[in-house]
C-alpha cells in the first residue's frame, strides 16, 4: 500500500518538474532596470563626491578665516598694550 | 575541482566587492539573479506587469542595503529571495480584495526548455498550476518554487527560509499532498 502511495506521489513530482517553468523577464526590461540601477547610482556617487568636496572647501575657508582673525588680533593686541600703558602714565602725574 | 574552487572564489569576490560598493561587480550580481528573481514573483503574483515592478523594487532595495550585506556562507540569492518575499508580501497584503489573479498573460519559455507537445495545452496547465500553487501559504509557495524552478536542495532551501533541513522536508510532503488534493478536486468540479 506505501509502495503504491510512494510510486504516485513520485509521478506527481515528476509532473510538477515538467510543470514548473522558468519565466525569462522581458529583455527590455532588464536592461532598463539595468541602466537605471547602475546610471543613477554612479550619479549618485559622483554627487557625493562633489558635495564632499564642497564640504571640505567650506571647510577650508572656515579655518583660515578663523586663523587670519586670530593673527591680526594678535598683531593688533602689542599696539592697544602700549597705547594703554602709556595712557596711564600720563593720567599718573605725581608717580 | 579546481575549476568549482575558481568559481567560488570568484562569486565570493564578485560578492566583496559589491559590498564594498562596486557598481560593476553589482551588475554581475544583478545579471546572475533577475532571471530566478522575476520567476519567484511572477508565480507568487501571476502577472507580468507587477512581477517587473516587484523585481525592480527587490534590485533597488538590495542595491540600497548592500552595504550591510553579511556573508554568512548562505548563497547570495537568498537574500534576495528574503527581500522579494517581503515585498511580495507587502503587494498582497495591499491587493488582498482581488482574489484571482489572472492568467491569460503567456508566459515566455527559457530558450533550450522541453517544448511542449502543444503550447497552448502548455500554457494552460501553468496557468492552472498557478492558480493553484497561489491558493497554498505563502511558505509553501516559496518552497516549490525553489524546489522546482531553481532546482534546490532541501539543505538549500532551509538556508533561503531559515529553517532546519527536516523542517523543509515536513513541509515539503505535505505542502505536495495539499496541492495535489486541490488538484484533484479542482479535477472533479470541472467534471
Amino acid at each position: 500500500m506505501d509502495k503504491i502511495a510512494g510510486n504516485s506521489s513520485n509521478k506527481f513530482e515528476n509532473e510538477l518538474k515538467k510543470k514548473f517553468i522558468r519565466f525569462q523577464p522581458d529583455e527590455n526590461f532588464v536592461k532598463k532596470l539595468s541602466d537605471k540601477l547602475f546610471e543613477q547610482s554612479s550619479i549618485t556617487l559622483e554627487n557625493s563626491k562633489k558635495y564632499l568636496y564642497n564640504f571640505f572647501f567650506v571647510l577650508f575657508g572656515l579655518f583660515s578665516g578663523y586663523f587670519l582673525i586670530r593673527i591680526i588680533k594678535s598683531i593688533l593686541k602689542p599696539k592697544k598694550q602700549e597705547a594703554k600703558n602709556n595712557h596711564s602714565k600720563i593720567s599718573q602725574p605725581g608717580t | 575541482m579546481t575549476n568549482n574552487k575558481n568559481q567560488e572564489n570568484s562569486v565570493e569576490n564578485v560578492l566583496a566587492k559589491a559590498v564594498e560598493g562596486d557598481l560593476e561587480a553589482f551588475s554581475v550580481l544583478y545579471k546572475e539573479n533577475v532571471q530566478r528573481i522575476y520567476t519567484y514573483i511572477y508565480y507568487r503574483t501571476g502577472n507580468k506587469h507587477d512581477a517587473e515592478d516587484l523585481t525592480a523594487r527587490v534590485f533597488q532595495r538590495a542595491l540600497g542595503h548592500i552595504r550591510k550585506y553579511e556573508d554568512k556562507g548562505i548563497p547570495f540569492s537568498a537574500w534576495l529571495y528574503r527581500i522579494a518575499h517581503n515585498l511580495v508580501a507587502n503587494w498582497h497584503r495591499d491587493h488582498s480584495r482581488k482574489k484571482e489573479i489572472s492568467i491569460d498573460e503567456t508566459p515566455m519559455e527559457l530558450p533550450g526548455a522541453e517544448m511542449p507537445e502543444s503550447s497552448m495545452i502548455k500554457n494552460q496547465e501553468v496557468g492552472e498550476l498557478l492558480t493553484n500553487v497561489r491558493r497554498l501559504p505563502a511558505d509553501r509557495q516559496m518552497l516549490l518554487i525553489l524546489k522546482f524552478v531553481d532546482g534546490l536542495t532541501n539543505m538549500e532551501i532551509a538556508a533561503i527560509m531559515g529553517k532546519s533541513e527536516g523542517a523543509i522536508k515536513s513541509l515539503y510532503h505535505r505542502t505536495l499532498l495539499q496541492l495535489r488534493s486541490r488538484i484533484e478536486q479542482d479535477g472533479k468540479e470541472e467534471l
